[in-house]
C-alpha cells in the first residue's frame, strides 16, 4: 500500500486544491506546482484515508486541512 | 691554504660535527614502547638499509602503510627499530619506537600477527553493517510486537516527515522513521490526531496510530 500527503488551505468540496508540502520543520512550505484536487486523486486510484482539521478557525475560507491519502 | 679558507673548512667540519651530534643525541633519545601497547606495526624494507632509505614500511604482511611521518620513520630506521601505532591517554596517535627483536620473538606467538596488521577496510564496513543490522533489528523488535503501534510526529507534513516511537509519554529518538517506510512494511494509519494548537507547518505535531494490514 501507498500512502501521500496532501494540504489543503480550504478543503470544502472535492474541486479544492490541495498541494504537497515540501521540506521539513521550519523550512516546511506549499509546493504550489504540485496543486492538484481530491477528485483528480480518485481518479488516478487513490482514496481519501483521513482528513484532519489544522486551523482553529470554523470560517470555510480558512478550512486548513491534511489530507491523507491511500492506494492498493 | 688561505687563512679564510682554512677558517672556513674549519667551520664546514664544525657543522658536520654538530649534525653528526645531533644525531648521535636523537639517536640515544629514541625510546622503545611495549608491544602490548601499539597497535599495527610497521617495518622497513629487506634493502631499505642497503639503500640507506626510510621511506618505505610495510607491515607485517608486506604490505606497504602509507602516511608515516617523516620524523617517526627517521628516528626509526636510524636506531634500526621496528614502528608501532600508538594510541596515547589523551587520544592522540602516534608511531613509536618498538623493539625489533621483541617483534621477531613475539611474531612465533599465536595470534601476534593479526593483532599487530592493518584492520582491512571491508572488515570495518562489515561489522558498522552488522552494527546497522542490530539497531534495524531493534526497532523493527519494537515495531512488530504487537499490530499496533502509536507514532509520533513533530512536523507532520508529508510521507518523509520523520515520525517516532513512543514509550510512555517519551519519543524514542533511535525508532526514526517515516511513513512511507512504514506502509512499505505493511502498516496503515488506523487513526491520527493533531496534538498542537498552532497552524504553522512545523509545529504539526500528529499522534499517529498505525496497524498492521492482516
Amino acid at each position: 500500500m501507498k500512502v501521500e500527503i496532501y494540504f489543503s488551505h480550504s478543503f470544502v468540496n472535492i474541486d479544492s486544491p490541495i498541494f504537497k508540502i515540501k521540506g521539513e520543520g521550519s523550512s516546511a512550505d506549499v509546493n504550489a506546482s504540485s496543486k492538484t484536487t481530491a477528485k483528480k486523486m480518485y481518479e488516478k486510484g487513490w482514496r481519501l484515508a483521513h482528513a484532519v482539521k489544522t486551523a482553529q478557525s470554523a470560517q470555510l475560507e480558512s478550512f486548513n486541512f491534511l489530507l491523507i491519502f491511500e492506494k492498493k | 691554504m688561505g687563512f679564510f679558507s682554512r677558517l672556513f673548512g674549519l667551520e664546514k667540519n664544525n657543522k658536520q660535527d654538530q649534525i653528526q651530534r645531533r644525531k648521535q643525541s636523537t639517536k640515544s633519545k629514541s625510546k622503545t614502547y611495549p608491544l602490548n601497547e601499539v597497535g599495527v606495526i610497521g617495518k622497513f624494507s629487506d634493502d631499505a638499509y642497503d639503500k640507506k632509505n626510510s621511506s618505505v614500511v610495510h607491515d607485517l604482511n608486506g604490505k606497504r602503510i602509507f602516511k608515516i611521518p617523516v620524523t617517526a620513520r627517521t628516528r626509526a630506521f636510524e636506531n634500526e627499530n621496528y614502528l608501532g601505532r600508538k594510541t596515547f591517554k589523551s587520544g592522540t596517535v602516534r608511531w613509536v619506537d618498538i623493539d625489533k627483536d621483541g617483534v621477531n620473538k613475539a611474531l612465533e606467538e599465536k595470534g601476534f600477527l593479526e593483532k599487530h596488521i592493518p584492520i582491512k577496510q571491508e572488515k570495518i564496513k562489515i561489522e558498522k553493517k552488522k552494527k546497522v543490522s542490530i539497531k534495524k533489528k531493534a526497532i523493527s523488535k519494537a515495531t512488530y510486537d504487537s499490530n499496533e503501534v502509536l507514532l509520533f510526529s513533530y512536523s507532520l507534513v508529508n510521507e518523509s516527515s520523520p515520525i517516532y516511537q513512543m514509550k510512555g509519554t517519551r519519543v524514542i529518538e533511535s525508532s526514526k522513521t517515516d511513513l512511507k517506510t512504514m506502509y512499505k512494511s505493511g502498516w496503515r494509519i488506523s487513526d491520527l490526531d493533531k496534538t498542537g494548537k498552532s497552524a504553522q507547518f512545523d509545529s504539526f505535531n500528529f499522534v499517529i496510530r498505525m496497524q498492521k494490514i492482516a
